[in-house]
């Protein structure tokens, strides 16, 4: 028994992987805090130690693959340096070369090789399978048993590659100085909190914390815990009871269901995708704040857009301000003119679509909403009075992005572009209003769900504020005991199995 | 300021507290009203160290099983050959009672003659939402079609909960009604005649002179289930000047319903069938469709007949003579029971009224038609709390098996074929997901697997019957 408890806390299990919605995350948390509390004044100790942690973390996630992040770490680690200590263009360029081959290379490899096959093998004569050859070496050399027909995507690395990259090509910029020690800039890739799924924190944003004592006022405690625990609800009772009650079983065979129960499944898989990502970025913000680190917030109310440009403003806010300023703008922006405006509009959501998954769907899916923004822009073009904050018909377009961005996220979701078709099928087709009372009344636990999602979402900022402020003004021990009821609570209606998030696919 | 030591504290206070709450908690929980408030840690511990603390999971005895389940054990399914290729080659055999050997190789013969006598055969489905949208019977069917002959995807009606399923799309313009047994019943208090499906499809003749509704076979369906050329209409009303009209592809035919106090058919021809048949009713009287068949040759058809939340077919709750006349007339000689999931989902007292009123509704069905055998499909594993069986889930079982061996009928162990304890939980981890999330329901992959299996066991059952291997492809 002892040894099973041993390797239940050092051995990563797939099936066991660390998560923030499991018990034994929030242990693993209270040790990290305890030795941080010891180390904490000592700058190289403090990073050191949650280096250390944070890969120990990455390793209980994903397994072995914590030695591509250390490959990641230490090669733009090096760039940094190298850049930095240069004035010939010509290393300065090799440099970010390097880095970048190296990122997008494992990035191209682990995520994009069986697409890449997929489509070759379309070609006539042609017929190869992708092996896995990091892990035929691995069963080779160590004695491991790793599937070599089947590359796994290793956690967060879409990421953690995306955050080097612009740390790099930063430096190259002058945007900020490198890194000189190694620990602190291995802690700044890899810090637990934001290291699996996101937000991708610039080094500007983040460099200047490693040299500053810890602070955390006590109001920020309480900030830290509330939204510790409201990512918790979303992701625990909205996400994953969504996706238990009606999403998984409607994607799973949308023509067993009726037009109305597709439709649930739909405007449910907006609630649940907004609130498992943003219940995760709540979360790693919240842990991050304890450890006195604060890193930027990724959502801002996105179902509040009023256009599709002010959604992206507002939706994976990190990823969408890397895409503009590494994508974007240096294809030119809208600085060339309107068409080639659109044109790179294009180009970034294409490929930011296909930075979600390596399938033709994620690639419609990043066109239409290309597609969208282009048509927006013209449409303001043609009605530029329209443009202006406070606008008539705000309401109206606010329904209408919502309705749009809904719509896309059938793409996101379903498993095959069958499925959307037979989703749209359903829909536009499986009508059957005798049926309406018994499904509104067989769903009403759904239809309540949804309610309670989009209302906290849609509540004015005035609310949530009354709100986060009242939590932030009970005293410590009425923070213990609201804490201690809602994880009772939360176990209540937790999962059986693991359910990870959904953003941790990417 | 909060130091990181207050931090570490007030996190450690929470974890203790949180434990120091569930370990004082009893094993059960606690009963708040109508709530149960779980206790997730002896759970926790049990699902990861049952196999050092069996002392907090009393073994519970199974069915003495009559071949070992140990390789078909889900946990210890070898690497060499994959999980499924495992549960596949040791797909329990149906079971019955020495005593019911006889009718049932008699039967399955009969089958193998169906299409020498020009004759077609229905099999009823009966089961829950485990078995809607035609994920199972579709695969059974398009087996038994195979082997016996026969095509089309057999009966339905109008208007269907699910009325979009993996073989046919069904729609229907807002014009019908639909009565089940228990509606009837509160507003009559007389047994109703209602037919198979234990609710029908009325149309308001009186209300409103036309009604429609139409039929697609879906294009992704079991090639068997579009091979139709005739359709039957059962029907039951005293309609006066009724014209029904059927239309597919080209062909226009027109039948008139005479009235009739009993249960009547229509049937008609469907050749060249194309993919979709409309149906158009005009009438000034009110009628009930009992059922729609669409029909391909001599041979087999099996009906899905899914009945959502409920525990068992009520047959008691309908008018024998009618149900008889029916049955009779689809020439009806087996009937498959899948029940279980709500009977789980009701708890301990859910299992106990289960075996009264399975006992009791065969015994009903055995009224109605004597000679129709009975095949029980057993409960699938079901996972609660993680890996851990739902021990509920199992006593069903062996109620099922047990009541299925006193009533003289036939048994197929499905929890067995899913791998026996744990299973639902390592069908989850399949890809693709043989179960979904909810560790309850089949996925569509999970249920045409399911339905593999029990068509091998079925087809082991042929042959053993005798029927030569000759007439029955494989």
């Amino acid at each position: 028994m002892t040894e099973h408890i041993l390797r239940t806390i050092w051995v990563y299990s797939e099936s066991n992987p660390l998560l923030f919605t499991r018990f034994a995350f929030w242990i693993f948390l209270t040790v990290v805090l305890a030795g941080y509390a010891i180390v904490y004044r000592n700058f190289t100790l403090r990073h050191l130690w949650l280096f250390l942690a944070s890969i120990f973390f990455y390793y209980k996630s994903g397994g072995f693959f914590f030695i591509l992040l250390l490959i990641s770490i230490v090669t733009d680690y090096t760039a940094g340096i190298r850049i930095a200590a240069t004035n010939r263009k010509s290393v300065k360029h090799l440099w970010v070369w390097i880095s970048l081959l190296v990122n997008l290379g494992l990035l191209g490899y682990f995520k994009y090789t069986g697409l890449f096959v997929e489509w070759l093998n379309h070609l006539p004569g042609i017929n190869i399978t992708a092996s896995n050859w990091l892990a035929g070496y691995s069963n080779k050399l160590l004695h491991t048993h790793f599937d070599i027909n089947n590359i796994l995507l290793p956690v967060g690395i879409s990421f953690y590659t995306f955050q080097t990259i612009s740390y790099t090509l930063d430096v190259y910029r002058g945007k900020t100085e490198p890194v000189r020690r190694f620990t602190d800039f291995a802690f700044y890739v890899s810090f637990f909190p934001q290291l699996v799924a996101g937000p991708i924190v610039r080094a500007a944003q983040f460099i200047p914390q490693l040299k500053q004592k810890f602070r955390l006022s006590k109001d920020e405690f309480g900030h830290a815990l509330f939204l510790i625990l409201t990512g918790l609800f979303k992701k625990m009772v909205i996400a994953d009871m969504l996706a238990r009650t009606i999403v998984d079983k409607v994607f799973d065979q949308p023509s067993a269901y009726t037009a109305l129960e597709n439709l649930f499944a739909w405007y449910g898989y907006g609630l649940q995708i907004f609130s498992d990502f943003s219940g995760y970025t709540d979360i790693a913000i919240g842990v991050a704040l304890l450890f006195g680190f604060r890193i930027p917030v990724n959502f801002n109310a996105p179902y509040k857009a009023v256009s599709l440009t002010d959604f992206w403003r507002r939706w994976h806010i990190s990823l969408s301000s890397w895409l503009r300023d590494y994508l974007y703008i240096p294809l030119g922006g809208n600085r060339k003119g309107s068409v080639r405006s659109w044109i790179n509009i294009m180009i970034t959501m294409l490929l930011g679509g296909l930075w979600h998954g390596a399938s033709i769907r994620f690639l419609i899916w990043g066109g239409l909403h290309g597609a969208g923004l282009v048509l927006e822009k013209i449409f303001f073009r043609i009605v530029p009075s329209l443009r202006t904050s406070r606008r008539k018909g705000r309401w109206f377009f606010r329904i209408l992005v919502f309705h749009w961005v809904t719509f896309l996220w059938l793409f996101f979701r379903a498993g095959d572009m069958q499925t959307v078709r037979a989703m749209i099928y359903s829909v536009a087709n499986n009508w059957n209003p005798l049926t309406i009372p018994e499904i509104l009344k067989y769903y009403a636990g759904v239809i309540a769900l949804l309610f309670i999602g989009y209302f906290f979402h849609w509540l004015s900022a005035q609310w949530q504020e009354n709100l986060r402020g009242w939590f932030l003004k009970t005293p410590i021990w009425l923070k213990f005991f609201v804490a201690i009821v809602f994880v009772i609570l939360l176990f209540q209606i937790k999962d059986t199995g693991f359910r990870p998030f959904i953003y941790f696919r990417f | 300021m909060m130091k990181p030591f207050r931090v570490f504290l007030f996190f450690l206070l929470l974890i203790l507290g949180v434990t120091g709450i569930f370990l004082l908690m009893p094993d059960d929980g606690v009963q708040l009203y109508s709530f149960r408030i779980r206790n997730p840690v002896r759970l926790w511990i049990q699902s990861n160290f049952s196999g050092h603390l069996h002392r907090l999971t009393p073994a519970k005895p199974l069915f003495r099983d009559t071949i070992p389940v140990i390789q078909a054990d889900a946990l210890r399914v070898t690497r060499k050959e994959s999980f499924k290729d495992s549960l596949m080659k040791f797909v329990p055999s149906v079971e019955y009672p020495d005593h019911v050997a006889e009718q049932w190789r008699s039967l399955l013969h009969y089958y193998a003659g169906l299409k020498g006598m020009n004759k077609t055969s229905h099999i009823l489905h009966y089961g829950d939402s485990q078995i809607e949208g035609d994920r199972i019977t579709s695969v059974l069917r398009d087996s038994l079609q195979r082997w016996f002959g026969g095509g089309g995807p057999g009966l339905f009606l109008p208007v269907m909960t699910v009325p979009v399923t993996s073989t046919i799309r069904i729609s229907a313009d807002n014009t019908w009604r639909k009565e089940a047994v228990d509606l009837i019943n509160a507003r009559e208090h007389l047994l109703p005649p209602v037919g198979i499906f234990l609710e029908h499809c009325i149309f308001p003749g009186e209300e409103q002179g036309h009604a429609f509704f139409r039929v697609t076979v879906q294009h992704f369906a079991l090639p068997l289930a579009g091979k139709i050329n005739r359709f039957r209409i059962f029907y039951y009303g005293d309609p006066q000047e009724c014209i029904l009209t059927v239309e597919s592809g080209k062909n226009r035919q027109s039948f008139p319903l005479s009235p009739n106090p009993s249960l009547k058919q229509i049937t008609g021809n469907l050749r060249g069938f194309q993919g979709t048949v409309n149906f158009d009713m005009d009438a000034e009287e009110r009628i009930s469709i009992e059922g729609v068949s669409l029909e391909g040759g001599p041979g087999i058809l099996l009906d899905n007949i899914p009945l959502r939340g409920r525990t068992m077919v009520a047959f008691s709750k309908a008018d024998t003579a009618f149900m008889r006349c029916m049955i009779d007339s689809l020439n009806v000689r087996l009937v498959l029971f899948q029940f279980g999931l709500n009977s789980v989902a009701g708890g301990e007292q859910g299992i106990t009224a289960f075996e009264k009123q399975f006992r009791y509704q065969l015994g009903k069905l055995r009224e109605i038609c004597p000679e129709v055998l009975t095949l029980v499909v057993g409960t699938t594993d079901m996972g609660r709390e993680g890996i851990r069986t739902d021990t509920l889930s199992e006593r069903l079982r062996e109620i099922q098996r047990k009541v299925a061996f006193d009533e003289g009928c036939l048994f197929w162990d499905s929890y067995r074929a899913m791998g026996g304890r744990g299973s639902a939980k390592r069908w989850y981890t399949q890809d693709p997901q043989l179960i979904r999330p909810d560790y309850v329901h089949l996925s569509m992959a999970g249920s045409r697997f399911m339905a593999s299996m029990l068509a091998k066991a079925l087809y082991r059952e042929i042959i053993s019957a005798g029927v030569s291997e000759k007439r029955i492809p494989q």
